[in-house]
């Protein structure tokens, strides 16, 4: 405002000046004799082009730029609301291509790219065995390393687990629910460096002494969603499985723990794993291993010296509590107890390391293909528009002309063009923006519905919108540079006398033809990409399963939470099974079981005395075990090949064998061809106690990708958490009311997760298949219709730049298939080129995707010929609209137009 | 039209600085006065139009080497007059000792007689 005030009293000042000169210039004419009017006159000629002296002294004041770049933008704003069909195009195709890649790139971001938001992450790292190659088993590391790691305080500041996120039944007000609580050592926030948003964090005083410290520290969002964000959170109590904890803080928004993708509810001392995960103890899982483990290094130490200072505590460690029995050891093994070593994996990006499954590992790969998918998308649409700005710029070639005639520079021309480039880019940015924030809601729900969901930190701050504004810029330059350096190249003499068939003409729509034969191009590689994904994800749709996903109900419990255990926990399955079958629909039920692409957990250590000449290593033979109950292969539509499943009389637990059931793979590793029926292992050196009595086809277990593993199923009700089956007659999402009310006229309080139908589970295990078939299918066709469009663009512009050849051709009598048809040759040309091009660099490029793909090879057939096709087919309509027109051009008004 | 410029020489580029300085040098004026005082200093060679003034004006505004203030004038009329500031005087006398110096070269080369017999 004060600039504009500024800048009126400047106007006012000149215009007062100008007219001071010329009231003394006509005083001094009239003094000397000349009549009033001549002076005027004469005054007024001397002084020349008022107008022109006011601009002139105004580009002084500095402003000019500005001044200028403001009536650009008028007039761009002007020229585009003039031509609405193409600012439409062009700001629909600018907003999807960038909000594609904003909000792609915002996902790439959260997953891969963004560090911890915690003090000083680069100095984090994780802790892991450098003497296991990758992908190997390892071992973690024992409690005693943990406390003697935990003392180093000269070169680390801080050594910290963690572990899991168990399901925890929480109580509060009379209200239950199931949430996620991590478990972590008392350091882990310290090392972290993360403060508590509310109350405090967990300390090392909070992990002394087993079950002796009942504190938790609760997420931003369970302090948003289950508490209203209520200030007064700190110091109440909440029951835990049961167990009085009490909230001594809530975490700042942004922390989610030190794994990208997790999200978990609590944290809480390593020393209540007991009451957090029943059945399980401290000690018990430091002898398991798993933890994770961080550390952060001093600012002055380098990975180096804190290695190798880890690695010595480690074998001093491991030797101090084998003592004396190392001496019993084989030389080997001494010798890899002497030589195991640490290797520590900056974790500036969140807990990595070999073989530990994260967002990262799973999502990485996928969504790196999705982001070169949305960058071709961006370069598409930047050609279309180019395309069409070209086309755009030859009906303004006699404006373009005018103006240059009339003395304006062709750099000022092509400053006028790119702002007008520049508001188309700006305003798609901001369309692409919203649609971006629209894409990322979309792309979590997608990502979270699966087996295990994800949960990503993503929100559109400033790095996006930074990628977004180089987007845009770039597309700008990329779709407004070439069509304004042509659109300015103009002979000015032909161009005025509009001659519209002018050598410029011709050499632009070479331009114009190149670039649409990469539009082509581009678009046959997505729709490849897309084909070859959708015909994957297929593929995995429609593969034996070796179960029959439809019209199952999966419930899954845990009463040890609320304080059953042992025989209590068999008493209640029994009667919950009862109950089940109880309700109306439901055919069967049974419960236990593994896999069914739930993963397939743990086994134990088998003997299989009769094993075909097949002494696996050990370690090998821990096939996972799934105690089930007898309707279960029924329930879940797995077919018994040989011999028979379970009876009611397999349960009384008498004396001698047991009946086990085993999988095809398991009868093929131990027995080979031979009949596995009567044969027995076990756990004893003798190798009984088990009875084969039947095998059951392959299922697969923890993906559809994987082929089945040895599994061998027992019959029982099991004393650990478990999953109940309910086969329906119909859609069995409509029992799960009664399924819940039945449950509550057993125990009101029995918590009941993961309420979903088998269907659900398949989809689920498919989550990143469906991210990436969904997304490259819709960018795929996307690519098909802004070629279809580019294409039409051409061929109407030639259509109508050729009417006169076009009207004599007509007159000297050829018929209106001929015209139609070459018109269409001149598209399918074009488009061949480009489906030859585009074929080309897919055969080359599509093997990047293999390891994504399932069932089809990179060069699949069916995609290398129907994607063609498709391209073909769209192409054929998209001629065939100028090609009618071009057939209906009258001889008579065509040559008299010129 | 044409004959009207035919006397005239074209101002250097820079020159018009120097002049529009140099006239301000004994006082303020308003821009017709500095466009009179130039042409009748000139001997009527030198003619500025209002197209070269005003821009220069304001321009040697904004670097603040003239300012100028609303008076009234001895015609009794109300003025915008130019006068010199202090980083003004230091630009004139620059920029006149750099005319001299490229007056002086360029005679040395017009009249080499008259030089080597100077020497």
């Amino acid at each position: 405002m004060k600039l504009f005030h500024w800048r009126r009293r400047k106007e006012e000042e000149l215009d007062a000046e100008i007219q001071n000169y010329l009231d003394e210039a006509i005083r001094d004419r009239m003094e000397r004799g000349e009549p009033a009017e001549q002076a005027r006159a004469n005054a007024l000629i001397e002084f020349g082009n008022v107008g022109l002296v006011k601009e002139v002294t105004r580009e002084m004041w500095g402003w000019a730029l500005l001044e200028r770049l403001g009536q650009d933008l008028r007039f761009g704003l002007r020229m585009l609301w003039k031509d609405k069909g193409f600012t439409a195009i062009a700001l629909l195709s600018l907003a999807l291509g960038i909000g594609a890649n904003t909000a792609i790139f915002s996902l790439v971001d959260a997953a891969l790219l963004k560090t911890l938001p915690v003090k000083n992450p680069e100095r984090l790292v994780s802790l892991e065995r450098g003497d296991v190659p990758p992908g190997k088993s390892r071992d973690g590391f024992s409690h005693a390393f943990f406390e003697k790691a935990r003392m180093q305080q000269e070169l680390l500041d801080g050594v910290c687990a963690f572990w899991g996120n168990p399901r925890v039944n929480v109580a509060m007000d009379g209200q239950a629910e199931v949430a996620s609580a991590q478990r972590v050592t008392g350091g882990f926030f310290a090392v972290l460096g993360v403060n508590a948003l509310l109350g405090r964090t967990i300390t090392e005083e909070d992990d002394k002494v087993p079950g002796a410290h009942p504190v938790v520290v609760i997420s931003h969002q369970y302090w948003r969603r289950r508490f209203a964000s209520d200030p007064a959170v700190v110091g109440k109590s909440i029951l835990l499985n049961g167990h009085a904890f009490t909230i001594i803080g809530v975490t700042p928004p942004e922390f989610f723990g030190a794994i990208v993708g997790e999200a978990p509810d609590f944290w809480a001392p390593m020393m209540m794993t007991e009451q957090l995960s029943p059945g399980t103890s401290v000690k018990g899982y430091y002898r398991m291993g798993f933890a994770p483990m961080l550390a952060r290094l001093k600012p002055e130490v380098s990975e180096q010296q804190a290695s190798a200072l880890l690695t010595e505590l480690l074998r001093q460690t491991d030797l101090d509590e084998v003592g004396i029995e190392i001496e019993l050891w084989s030389p080997e093994r001494r010798q890899a107890l002497r030589q195991q070593n640490i290797a520590l994996i900056p974790a500036s990006r969140g807990y990595a390391a070999f073989g530990f499954p994260t967002v990262r590992t799973r999502f990485s790969e996928a969504l790196r293909i999705l982001m070169a998918v949305v960058g071709l998308i961006l370069l598409i649409a930047c050609a279309n528009i180019a395309n069409l700005s070209l086309a755009r710029s030859t009906a303004r070639q006699k404006e373009i002309a005018v103006r240059l005639a009339l003395g304006a520079s062709r750099f000022r021309l092509i400053r006028q063009l790119l702002t007008e480039s520049l508001l188309l880019a700006a305003s798609g940015g901001a369309l692409g923006l919203a649609l971006a924030w629209w894409g990322i809601r979309f792309l979590l729900a997608l990502m979270a519905s699966g087996r295990t969901p994800v949960y990503l930190n993503v929100t559109l701050d400033a790095r996006a919108l930074m990628f977004t504004a180089a987007a845009s810029v770039l597309a700008c330059i990329l779709f407004g540079l070439a069509p304004a350096w042509r659109a300015t190249d103009v002979g000015l003499t032909p161009a005025l006398k509009d001659n519209s068939r002018s050598a410029e003409g011709v050499a632009r729509l070479g331009l114009g033809k190149s670039l649409v034969v990469m539009q082509v191009a581009l678009s046959l590689s997505l729709l490849i990409t897309a084909g070859l994904f959708t015909r994957s994800l297929g593929k995995l749709y429609m593969l034996d399963a070796g179960f029959k996903k439809e019209n199952v109900l999966q419930v899954s419990t845990d009463p040890r939470m609320i304080g059953y255990q042992g025989k209590q926990v068999v008493a209640l399955y029994q009667r919950l099974l009862e109950r089940f079958k109880t309700i109306p629909g439901v055919r069967s039920a049974s419960l236990g079981g593994v896999g069914l692409l739930g993963g397939s957990g743990g086994g134990k250590l088998i003997i299989v005395p009769h094993a075909q000449g097949r002494p696996a290593p050990p370690g090998e033979q821990r096939p996972p075990i799934g105690t089930v109950t007898p309707e279960y292969f029924e329930t879940v539509g797995m077919t018994i090949l040989r011999g028979r499943g379970f009876t009611a009389r397999d349960f009384d637990r008498g004396s001698g064998q047991k009946a086990v059931v085993v999988n095809e793979a398991f009868a093929r590793h131990y027995f080979g061809e031979e009949d596995p029926i009567g044969q027995r292992f076990g756990y004893n050196e003798a190798g009984d106690g088990q009875e084969i009595v039947g095998v059951v086809k392959d299922a697969r277990q923890s993906s559809l990708r994987e082929t089945a593993e040895p599994i061998w199923y027992g019959a029982g009700f099991g004393q650990e958490a478990t999953t109940f089956q309910l086969r329906t007659t119909a859609d069995p999402t409509y029992i799960i009311t009664a399924v819940r009310q039945a449950a509550r006229e057993i125990d009101a309080n029995l918590p009941l997760y993961d309420i979903k139908t088998l269907a659900a589970n398949v989809d689920g295990s498919l989550a990143q298949e469906r991210l990436i078939s969904a997304l490259s299918g819709f960018f795929g066709l996307l690519s098909l219709s802004l070629a279809g469009i580019g294409l039409y663009g051409i061929l109407a512009y030639s259509v109508s730049r050729r009417t006169r050849e076009i009207g004599i051709r007509i007159s000297l009598g050829a018929q209106p298939g001929a015209v139609l048809r070459m018109v269409l040759r001149q598209g399918l040309i074009l488009t061949l080129l480009g489906v030859g091009i585009g074929l080309a660099a897919s055969l080359g490029a599509t093997r990047l995707l293999e390891s994504q793909l399932f069932g089809v090879t990179p060069t699949d057939p069916v995609t290398f010929v129907g994607a063609p096709i498709l391209l073909l087919t769209v192409a054929l309509l998209a001629g065939l609209v100028p090609a009618r027109r071009a057939t209906n051009v009258d001889p008579l008004i065509a040559i008299r137009q010129e | 039209m044409k004959a009207r410029y035919q006397n005239r020489i074209e101002l250097l580029q820079g020159t018009l600085d120097l002049l529009i300085l140099q006239t301000l040098q004994w006082g303020a004026h308003h821009g017709y006065g500095i466009a009179q005082a130039i042409r009748a200093g000139s001997g009527e060679v030198l003619r500025v139009d209002a197209g070269s003034l005003y821009p220069a004006l304001h321009r040697l505004e904004r670097k603040k080497w003239i300012k100028s203030e609303w008076t009234v004038s001895d015609k009794n009329q109300k003025v915008k007059a130019y006068s010199l500031t202090a980083a003004g005087k230091k630009q004139l006398v620059e920029e006149r000792s750099n005319w001299e110096r490229l007056s002086a070269a360029m005679a040395g080369i017009l009249h080499p007689s008259e030089k080597e017999s100077e020497a």
